[in-house]
C-alpha cells in the first residue's frame, strides 16, 4: 500500500465531509512509515510500514508539532510543544492522519458548534454527524484505510456520533484512560475512548490506550487487562432496561422499534432481561450540565491571550486587554457556557448550583451502582435530529447519567449502516461486560 | 489611648517552603534560584499549557503539616484543593489551586510577648508568576512576566485580628520567622516572604495591602495607611473597601481597585486533584519530627544550665546560636561562652546585620577561640577582634590568631622595667597610697604590649617589682 | 434570584467577555430558560448527602519529589508574540 493514498483518501473525504480540523500534511515523514528493518528504509511513501495502522484523534488531545484547536478559534494556531500520554502509547503502533472535526471544547450534540467546517454524516450529508466527537466517527466509517479512532467524552460526545454515523464507540469508565494532554471541557467527567468499524476495532485501540499514567492524578491503578479477549464470548449477560428511557417519550418510532427489535434478538439468544426504574432521570440533565458547565468556565479562563492562542496588541489594562481577545475568539455556545458556570459557581448561587449538583451525583452514582448490582448490563438508544440551547442540552438525556457516573459503555449499530446505536452501560471497571455484549450483539444482529 | 489609635491589623504571610524540596508544588520543574534566568524552569503543567495536569508533591504535605503542628494547629482530615477564579496577567490559568474548603491547618495560636496571636488557618496554594514593570506600575505600558515563580509552594498563614500596631505586626513577623527557621522550610536565599495586611480604625474599612515584602516594608506600608486612614477620618470621607500597592522605593500606598463589586472567585473543587486523607499516623510522625521550638528552649536552657531568662532569650534568637551554646559550654566555662555568645558574639553579627548561620563561623573555631581564652593564650580584647574576623573566613582560629600577632605574651619583665624607669613620679605616687597611679603604670605596660599581655599578670609583676 | 440584564452584565465583568447589547438580550433569555429547566434540582432532598468532586474514589495522589527536565526556551514561546529578551509581555495592570 502507498502511504500517499492514505493522505490523498483523507484531504478528499476532508474535502467533502469536513471530518478533520488539520490533516497530518507532515504524514509521510513519520518515523513510523519506515519498515522496521531493511536497509532501504526511507520516510517515502512506498515504505509504508504495514504494521502500523492509521487513526484520527479528536482535536482536542494534545499533539506535538501537530495543529490543536479543540475546535476554537482561540487555539486556532496553537501547535503544542508536548504529546498526550495516549498519543505517547500509540507511538509506533498508529500513524495520525488527522485531527478530528469537534464541537468547540466539545460544547455541543452535534459538532455543529465548531469555529471551523461542520462535518457531514457520511449516510446523508444532509445530516449531522453528532457530537461532539463527530469528525472521527464520520472518518472512521467512511475511511478505508483508518478503522478506528480516538474521540473524547463528556456527556456522551462519543456514544452520539457513534450512533449518527454507524459505528462503534467505547467510552470506557472515568480515569481508565489517562486526560494527560487533553484539553479540558469538564475534569471530573472527561474520558478518552475509542471508534471502531467493529467491536473489534475500537476494542485493539483500546488496548493500547488504557492504563494508569502518574501524570493524571484521577487516573486509575490497576494492571493492565487485555480487552481482546472479551470478543468471540457467547457467556450470558443479566440485561436490565430502564423504563423512563425506553417508554418511547420524546423518542422517534423508528428508534424504538429498532431498539425493542435488538433487545428481541438478544432475547432469543438466552440473554433475559427485566424493565427497571431509575428515580433520578429527571435530574441526569442539570445535573450533569451544572457540574459540566461550572468545570468549563474554569477551564475557559486560561485563555487570555498571553502565552498561547489569539492575541492581539496589547492595548488596554489586563482587565481590557482579557475580555478584548475573549470576546473576539471564543463562539457563542463556549460564551453561553462560560457564563453559566460561572454564574453557578458564584458566591450566592453556589450553594443552590454547583454544590447541589455534586450532591445529587452522588445520588445518581449510588442509583447506578445498587441498580447494576443486580444487572450486568444496561441497554439504551443513543441516536436523534436548529434547537435552543434547553432543547439541545435535553438531547443529551440519554448518554449524560452514565457519564456523571463514569461508567464504561458501548454503542452499537442495531444493524450495519444505520445510524441508531444499541447502547450497553455496565458498573465501573467492567469493561469486559461493555465489550463481551456489544460483540455478541455485533454478531446477532 | 484615643479611639481612633485602636488600629487592628490581620496578617496573611505567604511563605515558600521550598527549603527541603526539590521540586514544584504540582509539576516535577526543578525550583528557580535568585541566579536563574528567567522562565527557565518550566513545563506544561506551570505554564497552563491546555492539556496539562497538576500532581500534588508529597513533601510539601509533610512540610504544611508540621507548620500547623508547630503553630499549634488541628490538622484536618479531609483536605480538597479548590480553583479560585480571577483574573490577573501573573495567573498561569486564570485560576490559583489553593485550598478553599478545608484548610489543612485550623485553629491554631502563637503566645507573643504577653498576647496571644490567633491563627485562623493555615493553607498549601501555588504562588503566581513574577511580574516586574519597565517602569513603575502606574505608568507602564505592558508587564514582563516570570513563570519561575508559578507553581511555587507557599503555605500561607492567615492571623485573626490581633495585632495593634505597624511596630507590632513586624514583631510578630519577625517572631514567626524564628519559629519558621527552626523548621527549616524556608530558604530565605531565593524567596521572600510576602504578606498582605489588613488595615482598619474604628469608623474605617479594612483595607488590603497586597504583596509587600521585608519586614520593614510592612511597617512601613501599615504605618502609612494608618495616617491615610486617619486622614480620610478627619476629612470625612467615605470609606470603601480597598486593595493597595505598597511601592516600597517610593514608599507610596497606590490604589489598585475601588472594587465595584467583590472580585467572585466562583470557588470549585479542582476536578483535577483527588481529595487528600491525612492520617493520625502521620500527624505523629510529622510531630515527632519537630525539632524543639522556641518557648519550649527558653523554659529547658533557664532550668538546664540555671542562665536568666533575658540570656535564655538572646541564645535562641536563632537555632544555630542556641547549638553553638550547648556544644561550647560541653567544653568551655559555662560563663565565660554566654558572654561571649550574648554580647561579643551579638554585637558582632547585629553589627554586621548577619545571621550566625549567614556567617562562616564553625562551633569548632569557636570553641577554639574560648579555650584559647581560658588557658590566658589570648586576652578576652583579642577575642573579640579575632571573632570579628572570623565570621568571614575559613581559616583556623589558631591560624588567623598567628596571622594578626595575637599571641598573648607572658615574659615582659623588659618592659616593666623600662615603664617603671620612665615614670619615677607615677611610682613615688603609688607608694605615697594612689591606686590611679598603679592603673596608669598597667595602661602604660599595656599599650606597650599592643594589649597582648593579660592586666591582671601585669599588677602582678609591676607590684613584685616595685616592692 | 433575580435574572436580569444586571445580572448578565455582572456575570460577563466576572468572566471578562464584553457583551453587545444583542448578544446581552439572548443570554438573558438564555439564562431564564435554562435556570427554569434546571429548577428540577430543587425537589431532591440532599440532607446528609456527601458531594461527588469525581465519580470515583481517588485518594492521596502524590509525587515523589524528584525534578525533571524543563521546557527549552523554543517550545515555551512557541506560541506567543508577546516577547521580549526571555520574558513574556502582558497587558498593563493600571
Amino acid at each position: 500500500m502507498d502511504a500517499k493514498n492514505i493522505l490523498n483518501e483523507a484531504r478528499s473525504l476532508n474535502k467533502r465531509y469536513n471530518f478533520f480540523i488539520t490533516i497530518n500534511e507532515s504524514f509521510l515523514e513519520e518515523p513510523f512509515l519506515k519498515k522496521a528493518s531493511g536497509k532501504n528504509a526511507k520516510p517515502s511513501g512506498k515504505n509504508y510500514n504495514e504494521k502500523v495502522k492509521l487513526i484520527s484523534v479528536k482535536d482536542n488531545i494534545c499533539t506535538k508539532g501537530l495543529r490543536t484547536t479543540a475546535g476554537s478559534k482561540i487555539l486556532d494556531n496553537y501547535v503544542p510543544v508536548f504529546d498526550a500520554t495516549v498519543i505517547e502509547k500509540i507511538k509506533g503502533k498508529y500513524g495520525v492522519v488527522g485531527k478530528t472535526a469537534m464541537d468547540e471544547f466539545g460544547f455541543g450534540s452535534f459538532s455543529t458548534n465548531c469555529a471551523f467546517n461542520v462535518p457531514k454524516n457520511p449516510l446523508d450529508e444532509t445530516r449531522t454527524c453528532g457530537g461532539s466527537s463527530g469528525g472521527g466517527a464520520g472518518y472512521t466509517y467512511l475511511s478505508k484505510y483508518s478503522d478506528s479512532s480516538i474521540g473524547e467524552s463528556t456527556g456522551g460526545s462519543i456514544s452520539c456520533p457513534a450512533a449518527f454515523c454507524s459505528v462503534v464507540g467505547i467510552t470506557p469508565t472515568y480515569g481508565l484512560v489517562s486526560r494527560y494532554g487533553l484539553i479540558d471541557y469538564a475534569n471530573s467527567l472527561d474520558k478518552i475512548g475509542t471508534f471502531g468499524k467493529t467491536v473489534k476495532d475500537a476494542v485493539k485501540l483500546l488496548n493500547h490506550i488504557a492504563g494508569y499514567d502518574k501524570k493524571d492524578s484521577t487516573s486509575i491503578k490497576k494492571t493492565k487487562e487485555d480487552y481482546e479477549k472479551y470478543l468471540g464470548k457467547n457467556s450470558k449477560l443479566k440485561i436490565g432496561i430502564i423504563k423512563e428511557f425506553s417508554n418511547g417519550e420524546g423518542i422517534s418510532k423508528e428508534v424504538e422499534k429498532e431498539f425493542w427489535n435488538g433487545v428481541k434478538k438478544l432475547e432469543n439468544e438466552g440473554m433475559n432481561y427485566d424493565e427497571i426504574s431509575f428515580s433520578l432521570t429527571d435530574v441526569f440533565i442539570p445535573t450533569y450540565y451544572i457540574i459540566a458547565m461550572s468545570e468549563a468556565s474554569t477551564n475557559l479562563a486560561k485563555y487570555s491571550g498571553i502565552r498561547y492562542g489569539a492575541s492581539d496588541e496589547l492595548k488596554g489594562t489586563f482587565n481590557e486587554y482579557f475580555s478584548h481577545v475573549r470576546s473576539n475568539n471564543f463562539g457563542k455556545e463556549a460564551k453561553r457556557r462560560i457564563l453559566l458556570g460561572t454564574f453557578m459557581r458564584m458566591a450566592g448561587y453556589r450553594n443552590a448550583f454547583y454544590i447541589k449538583a455534586l450532591k445529587i451525583r452522588s445520588l445518581i452514582i449510588n442509583e447506578y451502582k445498587k441498580l447494576l448490582k443486580n444487572y450486568d448490563v444496561f441497554p439504551k438508544f443513543s441516536e436523534i435530529e436548529k434547537l435552543s440551547p434547553v432543547e439541545a442540552y435535553m438531547s443529551d438525556l440519554l448518554t449524560v447519567g452514565p457519564n456523571l457516573a463514569g461508567l464504561p459503555m458501548i454503542s452499537v449499530p442495531v444493524k450495519k449502516d444505520r445510524p441508531i446505536g444499541m447502547h450497553f452501560i455496565a458498573d465501573h471497571l467492567q469493561e469486559n461486560k461493555i465489550i463481551q455484549i456489544g460483540d455478541f450483539y455485533e454478531r446477532i444482529r | 489611648m484615643k479611639e481612633s489609635d485602636k488600629v487592628v491589623v490581620g496578617l496573611e504571610i505567604h511563605v515558600g517552603v521550598t527549603k527541603k524540596i526539590k521540586t514544584k508544588l504540582f509539576c516535577s520543574c526543578a525550583l528557580p534560584e535568585k541566579e536563574s534566568s528567567p522562565n527557565s524552569n518550566l513545563c506544561p503543567t506551570c505554564l497552563g499549557m491546555p492539556g496539562s495536569k497538576p500532581v500534588l508533591n508529597k513533601k510539601v504535605l509533610e512540610i504544611a503539616v508540621k507548620l500547623g503542628l508547630a503553630l499549634n494547629c488541628n490538622i484536618q482530615k479531609e483536605n480538597f484543593f479548590s480553583r479560585k477564579t480571577y483574573f490577573y496577567p501573573d495567573m498561569a490559568k486564570n485560576y490559583q489551586i489553593t485550598q478553599y474548603e478545608s484548610p489543612l491547618c485550623i485553629n491554631g495560636h502563637l503566645r507573643f510577648k504577653d498576647k496571644v496571636i490567633r491563627i485562623r488557618r493555615i493553607h498549601i496554594e501555588e504562588d503566581p508568576a513574577s511580574i516586574q514593570y519597565p517602569k513603575e506600575i502606574d505608568n507602564s505600558e505592558y508587564c514582563l512576566l516570570d513563570y519561575n515563580r508559578s507553581g511555587i509552594p507557599l503555605c500561607e498563614i492567615v492571623t485573626e485580628p490581633d495585632l495593634s500596631s505597624a511596630e507590632e505586626a513586624r514583631e510578630f513577623l519577625e517572631y514567626l520567622i524564628s519559629i519558621i527557621d527552626y523548621l527549616d522550610i524556608y530558604d530565605s536565599k531565593n524567596f521572600t516572604i510576602r504578606v498582605d495586611a489588613n488595615v482598619s480604625l474604628p469608623g474605617t474599612k479594612r483595607a488590603e495591602i497586597k504583596n509587600i515584602s521585608g519586614f520593614k516594608a510592612v511597617e512601613k506600608a501599615i504605618g502609612f495607611e494608618v495616617i491615610r486612614q486617619k486622614g480620610k477620618l478627619r476629612r470625612n470621607e467615605e470609606f470603601r473597601q480597598e486593595t493597595l500597592h505598597f511601592d516600597k522605593t517610593s514608599g507610596r500606598i497606590i490604589v489598585l481597585r475601588e472594587k465595584e463589586f467583590e472580585e467572585d472567585y466562583g470557588y470549585i473543587y479542582d476536578p483535577d486533584l483527588p481529595k487528600i486523607i491525612i492520617s493520625d499516623e502521620f500527624v505523629k510522625k510529622i510531630k515527632n519530627e519537630i525539632p524543639e521550638l522556641p518557648t519550649e528552649k527558653i523554659e529547658r536552657l533557664i532550668k538546664q544550665y540555671n542562665i536568666s531568662e533575658y540570656n535564655a532569650n538572646v541564645l535562641v534568637s536563632e537555632r544555630e546560636i542556641c547549638d553553638l551554646f550547648e556544644e561550647s559550654i560541653k567544653k568551655v566555662d559555662k560563663n565565660l561562652t554566654i558572654n561571649f555568645i550574648a554580647v561579643t558574639l551579638k554585637k558582632i553579627l547585629n553589627y554586621n546585620k548577619l545571621k550566625l548561620k549567614e556567617t562562616k563561623l564553625t562551633n569548632n573555631n569557636f570553641i577554639e577561640l574560648l579555650q584559647m581564652i581560658e588557658k590566658n593564650e589570648l586576652t578576652p580584647r583579642m577575642g573579640d577582634l579575632l571573632l570579628r574576623r572570623l565570621i568571614f573566613t575559613n581559616k583556623k582560629t589558631k591560624e588567623l590568631a598567628d596571622e594578626m600577632g595575637f599571641s598573648k605574651i607572658n615574659n615582659f619583665d623588659k618592659s616593666i622595667e623600662r615603664i617603671l624607669k620612665a615614670n619615677k613620679d607615677a611610682v613615688n605616687d603609688y607608694k605615697k597610697g594612689s591606686s590611679k597611679a598603679l592603673h596608669f603604670l598597667i595602661g602604660q605596660v599595656l599599650r606597650e604590649l599592643k594589649g597582648r599581655a593579660d592586666a591582671k599578670l601585669i599588677e602582678k609583676k609591676l607590684l613584685e617589682k616595685i616592692k | 434570584m433575580k435574572i436580569d440584564k444586571e445580572l448578565i452584565e455582572k456575570v460577563s465583568r466576572v468572566a471578562r467577555l464584553n457583551l453587545h447589547e444583542e448578544e446581552k438580550e439572548g443570554f438573558l433569555k438564555d439564562f431564564k430558560d435554562v435556570l427554569e429547566a434546571f429548577a428540577k434540582i430543587k425537589d431532591i432532598d440532599v440532607s446528609n448527602v456527601d458531594l461527588s468532586v469525581h465519580p470515583i474514589k481517588f485518594e492521596n495522589v502524590l509525587r515523589e519529589d524528584k525534578p525533571e527536565k524543563s521546557l527549552s526556551e523554543k517550545d515555551i514561546f512557541l506560541n506567543t508574540k508577546h516577547k521580549e529578551k526571555r520574558f513574556f509581555k502582558g497587558p498593563r495592570i493600571l
